[in-house]
């Protein structure tokens, strides 16, 4: 009763003229961002952090939660008219939505995105305001010992889940990782390979970092490709289509639940709920000889699997201190620079502000919606500007972010490493999520290790008796033993096994009875 | 997340990532366990805090050097994965040149580190930005513009969108946000 009375006066505290003015304004960035392929939701978000420094906390992460949102459906416009998804989250958009665009349904293919996007982020927003009170209070009983499992889980499944290659996801983590400890650390303020450097003091700023990874190793990856791609023109309605969602309900409901758990995953991406939906949809799909040619069923479950992703990331961020995605470690990290610090202690000390990104986040959702319906067209006009005159904009852009974290010239040179790190690395299929996972959660996994071997007196055995310990244990060495592979045979194999027995059994029984 | 490695190897073999072959394993799991290593290396020599009598298990160096560890071991399995594969004997793989543009890699480069470190902070802000955008877009044109017989109108155009951008970014950030710029 409490947290309805707290979300209703969540949503009054923005109905004024200036919220629903940041609303749109993030959200229309976020789409143009969004459009243009290589930019990211991350460095939209990180950008804009640096922008609304001086804003109070709920108008700047309103406007950074629109652009998240704006960010993620922009990028199906390219994904449909050029077929070179906006974001990574829009890829599985692109076979589907590129079809129909070529058959000369663009504007019904950017209708089903936006009604997708609307429907998916909605669905995300209910589960935003139930579960995330539920975690966070279950949260408020992990000690030292359960936050160091949850800091190593997270890279661990991050790593394993993003990418092809479960080694370098690990090994990119561990580097994560190893970035955040540089600087003072937490419990005796020593200096750890700074090397007399008094900048390196402060550590590696996050957003410094994130700009390099996601902002300039991208400019560099858009100048460096030779490819050009032909735009193609729309010729028919782009209004949403609804009808078409109340066809496919099944689709929206099971993508958005998808959509939701993957986003509930540490450090894994919008990506895999829109790729994991895509695969459920197909698997149940009375169409499926349709997907990949322009199936309307395909594209609702890519787009709603993708966009309620968001609220699901959001949701760890807020309880637990661990970020979902990229884009929600800068969310998380703005959140910190407004003085809110997400984790357990969220729904005691700010109760009210978890109800007030409900509401953000639903204004993000109708902001959407309202360019999904009138500003189609215009906003098209961004993807036919060259990469020659927008790159060098962005990275001008990205030195102004990297530099306004903390009026430091250092930061923008950390930003150029980075960059320049992450373009090679990401060259060599390495892939940057595990890395900004790692970045964020270094710092956790120092405190609770060296505090939790403190309250133990040096014994390891709490780390792996206490419950959720023994849990979280057991997922991070199963799902690293599983790219073993003899151990990936043997498994399978006695998963079949057991299987074909349990079957076996069943119609034994059926034909007994 | 966001994002897509620029260069396919042409030859992979089917299944396997962009950029994971045996012998980039072997060079991979090389230049990993080294790192992975000299951060070990570095966190036995760290200050242990003896002086201040802290509780041993709170040293600075333990955690760091528990993720050398972690490197090294890991940078081992892809060493192991690498050499089992035929690594250290095997044909490297043909990048797809015509998808990476080289030169213009390079020229981004010089043009991003030549701003960041050369103007930024060293004149006002707005100029820098106007040069970097300017001379930016005109260079990585010049290539399409001089095909055309633009070169002029180019430069114009450049000249004119470096200014523009500069003035624009001074103003929402520095007048309009209150934000500071170097």
């Amino acid at each position: 009763m409490q947290g309805i009375e707290m979300l209703g006066k969540a949503y009054l505290s923005f109905f004024n003229h200036w919220s629903v003015l940041f609303a749109l304004a993030g959200s229309l960035t976020g789409i143009l961002v969004g459009c243009l392929p290589g930019l990211s939701a991350t460095l939209c978000i990180a950008l804009l952090t640096t922008l609304t420094l001086k804003l109070p906390a709920n108008d700047a992460i309103l406007i950074l939660i629109s652009s998240y949102v704006g960010t993620l459906y922009g990028g199906s416009r390219s994904a449909i008219l050029l077929n070179i998804p906006g974001t990574a989250a829009n890829a599985a958009s692109c076979a589907d939505g590129h079809a129909l665009a070529l058959r000369g349904e663009a504007g019904r293919a950017i209708g089903i995105a936006t009604s997708g996007a609307f429907c998916g982020t909605l669905f995300g927003v209910l589960c935003l305001a139930a579960f995330t009170p539920l975690l966070a209070e279950v949260a408020l009983s992990f000690g030292a010992f359960e936050f160091f499992w949850l800091a190593l889980f997270g890279v661990v499944i991050s790593g394993s889940l993003v990418g092809d290659d479960p080694l370098k996801g690990w090994l990119v983590g561990l580097l994560g990782l190893f970035v955040a400890q540089i600087g003072q650390e937490g419990l005796y303020a020593f200096d750890r390979f700074t090397f007399g450097w008094s900048e390196l003091s402060g550590g590696i700023g996050l957003i410094p970092a994130l700009i390099g990874a996601f902002g300039f190793a991208e400019v560099l990856t858009n100048l460096a490709e030779r490819r050009e791609k032909q735009l193609v023109t729309l010729k028919d309605s782009t209004l949403p289509r609804f009808r078409e969602v109340a066809q496919y309900w099944r689709t929206v409901l099971r993508s958005g639940a998808i959509g939701v758990l993957t986003g509930l995953l540490p450090g894994v991406g919008e990506d895999s709920g829109a790729w994991m939906s895509y695969a459920a949809a197909k698997a149940t799909s009375k169409e499926r000889q349709q997907f990949g040619k322009g199936s309307i069923d395909g594209l609702m479950a890519a787009e709603t699997g993708d966009m309620s992703s968001i609220p699901g990331h959001i949701i760890p961020a807020l309880a637990l201190g661990i970020p979902g995605s990229a884009p929600s470690a800068v969310l998380m990290a703005a959140m910190i620079i407004h003085g809110i610090q997400p984790g357990p202690m969220l729904m005691i000390e700010h109760p009210q502000f978890v109800y007030d990104v409900v509401a953000m986040t639903s204004f993000a959702t109708i902001s959407i919606l309202i360019f999904g319906l009138f500003l189609v067209r215009p906003l098209l006009l961004v993807l036919r500007i060259k990469r020659a005159i927008l790159m060098p904009i962005i990275f001008l852009l990205a030195s102004v972010g990297a530099f306004a974290s903390a009026s430091r010239l250092f930061d923008v040179y950390v930003m150029l490493v980075v960059g320049i790190g992450a373009f090679f690395l990401r060259q060599r299929g390495y892939q940057m999520a595990p890395f900004v996972l790692g970045l964020v959660l270094g710092h956790l996994l120092d405190k609770s290790l060296r505090r939790g071997l403190v309250l133990s007196d040096g014994s390891i055995s709490p780390f792996f008796t206490r419950p959720i310990c023994t849990a979280f244990a057991l997922v991070t060495l199963c799902t690293m033993l599983m790219y073993i592979p003899s151990v990936n045979v043997a498994v399978r194999r006695w998963m079949a096994t057991g299987t074909q027995s349990v079957r076996s059994f069943l119609r034994i029984r059926d034909k007994q009875a | 997340m966001d994002e897509r490695p620029l260069a396919a190897p042409t030859n992979a073999p089917h299944g396997e990532s962009i950029g994971t072959s045996p012998r980039d394993d072997v060079a991979g799991g090389l230049l990993w366990m080294l790192l992975g290593i000299v951060i070990l290396a570095a966190c036995w020599r760290m200050d242990r805090l003896e002086a201040q009598d802290i509780n041993p298990y709170t040293i600075p160096g333990l955690v760091p050097g528990l993720l050398g560890l972690g490197m090294i071991f890991f940078a081992a399995w892809m060493l192991a994965r690498g050499w089992r594969n035929g690594g250290f004997h095997a044909v490297p793989y043909i990048v797809d040149e015509r998808r990476v543009a080289y030169g213009r890699l390079a020229l981004a480069l010089a043009l991003c580190i030549g701003y960041a470190v050369g103007l930024l902070g060293r004149m006002p802000f707005w100029l820098a930005a106007s040069l970097f955008v300017s001379v930016s877009i005109f260079a990585l044109r010049f290539t399409e513009l001089r095909a055309k017989a633009q070169l002029v109108r180019g430069a114009v155009v450049a000249v004119a969108i470096g200014i523009g951008s500069g003035a624009l970014v001074t103003f929402v950030f520095e007048k309009l946000f209150l934000v500071r710029l170097p």
